[in-house]
């Protein structure tokens, strides 16, 4: 590292871009794609049709019948019901052995019957912040690469000293230099949208890597954090008593007047026990960072707890960033822009990643330098390809089949691993050409195994995700025939490379 | 919304033409400085406009949120637009 303030930022821009790069690509990817998790949701779920005008506590009522039935031993049930974005109610409850159970379930008669098993946006949305690892490691490691990304963000505007004297500056087939304009171009255009989509992605995991302010004022006593946070969530033990719920549709209508909106989260705790408890929180509208209400009733006889709506200033602040991160608020035209400027961000980290590679080319020595270059393809083309390998899955695997939820989520993580191998394997400049037109190829599929499949429908669902696939399988078929074309470099051109940089 | 983008679009064009290479590569020959200095700063008060458009709107917050996507989006495509255009000329 060369001393001065802008050689330690550029220092620190490569590194910190680097060790995280490939897993911010999948997690960004993944929460571009979570932008749409209940359109992504109705798409992977075509049986279970829009009807009418979804009633949220309808459709919650007729999932708690259900649930009676098959969940009434679980301690508690959630629900998360249909909307008017969903057409399914998410359900789940504890198996009683530390896991968890969720079925999604008819907006009309509750029951998952006929309706594929499927995580469908859920997948995304987890995978984002999860990463598919065990409570809390997955949501450790993504605020660490947020915390990281926001870093790169930061010295990345003072190492690329003229960021913005080059704004719009894209200089094409220039090797290097249009891999560091495609890069800061992607960066500068979208630069409000990275900065405020990092901060707020870190921002909302801060408290587990940097969990001192809860220790220092609550001394590790999460519980007591929790009711602080969430005063109208009342707990309290099982008695051991049988007690039917009360109808629970009174209390929503009674929630739903309260909140003036709509419904995001049903819970019940100790559900058929004399000691339930009935908790709703109200779903965000359109303006950002609504406030959060949440009221509960007491199971048995539907009295109303305890009620509250936040007003203090430090989580409404909270609750606004936390709103623009997850664009809850948005409607479609805020959506695809979250979704344009989502892939833009991917399309940057990926094109930081190759430049690192590319600017290193001329004097690549030792295993550091092959390690990346493999990764860059087992990631940057790999990604697509495995993400597209879930939607093929969702399609193609029988709909009747067991466990099917978890073999869509393992088709993923096999694909991605068959790729990564594949460009373990093979020269590099094959493997980017053959693993993009495989990309090309597998979103390609989708739109034509939504067709023969039957489950292609004239709705704008059905538009958004295969026009969507398909624009995506037009860019990465125009990158696979771009690399095909390309002369390969003659070795003539690396030598005086080698012997300046010597 | 669809004021102020509209309005954002030509903001941004003018920004870009007043870097250097633009207006060399598009109309085959440089802007002196004064005029690129005159450019930029028609740019940048017709992107100032365009976002008091924007938060002219009931919701302001929101429509400020979608000012800043769709201006970025917009800022993408006008690069690429103005980087292909040289290019097919050339060709």
């Amino acid at each position: 590292m060369k001393p001065g303030f802008r050689p330690a930022m550029t220092w620190l821009h490569d590194w910190s871009g680097l060790v995280i790069g490939w897993l911010l690509f999948a997690i960004v990817l993944a929460g571009t794609l979570a932008v749409f998790r209940p359109e992504i949701g109705d798409w992977t779920r075509p049986e279970a049709a829009q009807t009418a005008q979804v009633d949220s506590a309808r459709a919650s009522a007729a999932a708690v019948r259900w649930l009676s039935v098959h969940a009434a031993d679980a301690p508690a049930w959630f629900l998360q019901p249909a909307d008017d974005r969903a057409t399914t109610t998410l359900a789940t409850w504890g198996d009683g052995k530390g896991g968890y159970v969720q079925r999604w379930l008819g907006a009309q008669d509750g029951s998952p019957d006929g309706i594929r098993d499927t995580r469908g946006g859920e997948f995304f949305y987890r995978l984002h912040f999860e990463l598919q690892l065990p409570y809390p490691w997955g949501r450790i490691l993504s605020a660490s690469a947020a915390m990281l990304m926001l870093l790169a963000i930061l010295t990345g505007i003072v190492a690329h000293r003229r960021f913005f004297a080059d704004f719009f500056t894209f200089r094409a087939r220039k090797g290097q230099r249009s891999w560091l304009d495609a890069h800061n171009l992607l960066a500068v255009t979208a630069l409000p949208f990275h900065l405020m989509i990092t901060f707020t992605g870190a921002l909302t995991l801060a408290n587990l890597i940097m969990p001192w302010g809860q220790l220092a004022d609550y001394d590790g006593n999460s519980a007591a954090v929790y009711r602080d946070l969430y005063p109208a969530a009342v707990q309290r033990a099982a008695t051991g008593r049988h007690a039917p719920l009360a109808p629970i549709a009174p209390m929503l209508r009674e929630a739903e007047r309260r909140f003036g909106g709509g419904i995001a989260l049903v819970s019940i705790l100790n559900p058929g026990d004399a000691a339930s408890v009935v908790t709703v929180t109200s779903a965000e509208d359109s303006r950002i960072g609504i406030q959060r209400a949440a009221i509960s009733f007491d199971g048995p006889s539907g009295r109303i707890l305890a009620a509250h709506e936040e007003h203090r200033p430090a989580l409404k602040t909270f609750n606004f960033l936390y709103a623009l991160h997850t664009a809850r608020f948005a409607e479609w035209l805020t959506r695809w822009a979250y979704f344009v400027c989502g892939l833009m961000m991917t399309a940057m980290i990926g094109a930081g990643l190759i430049l690192w590679t590319v600017k290193r080319r001329a004097r690549r020595t030792g295993p550091g330098f092959a390690l990346v270059e493999r990764l860059n393809i087992g990631f940057i083309a790999g990604t697509p390809i495995a993400f597209a390998a879930f939607f093929l899955a969702n399609r193609l695997l029988p709909i009747e089949m067991a466990a099917r939820a978890e073999l869509e989520v393992r088709i993923v993580f096999w694909a991605w691993g068959l790729v990564l191998l594949f460009g373990a394997l093979r020269p590099a400049a094959r493997a980017w050409r053959e693993l993009l037109a495989l990309a090309a190829l597998a979103c390609l599929a989708i739109p034509i195994a939504d067709m023969l499949t039957g489950a292609a429908k004239a709705d704008a669902i059905t538009f958004g995700v295969d026009g969507t696939a398909l624009a995506l399988a037009a860019g990465f078929g125009a990158a696979a025939l771009f690399l095909a074309r390309r002369k390969p470099a003659p070795a003539s051109l690396e030598a005086p490379r080698r012997a300046v940089t010597a | 919304m669809i004021l102020s983008s509209l309005l954002a679009l030509p903001a941004i064009l003018l920004i870009a033409l007043a870097c250097p290479r633009h207006a060399a590569r598009l109309f085959g020959y440089g802007w002196d400085h004064p005029r690129r200095r005159r450019v930029r700063l028609a740019g940048f008060i017709l992107l100032g406009l365009s976002l008091i458009v924007a938060c002219a709107d009931a919701d302001r917050a929101r429509a400020v949120v979608n000012w800043i996507g769709v201006a970025g989006v917009e800022a993408l495509l006008l690069t690429l637009l103005l980087t292909a255009l040289p290019l097919r000329r050339d060709q």
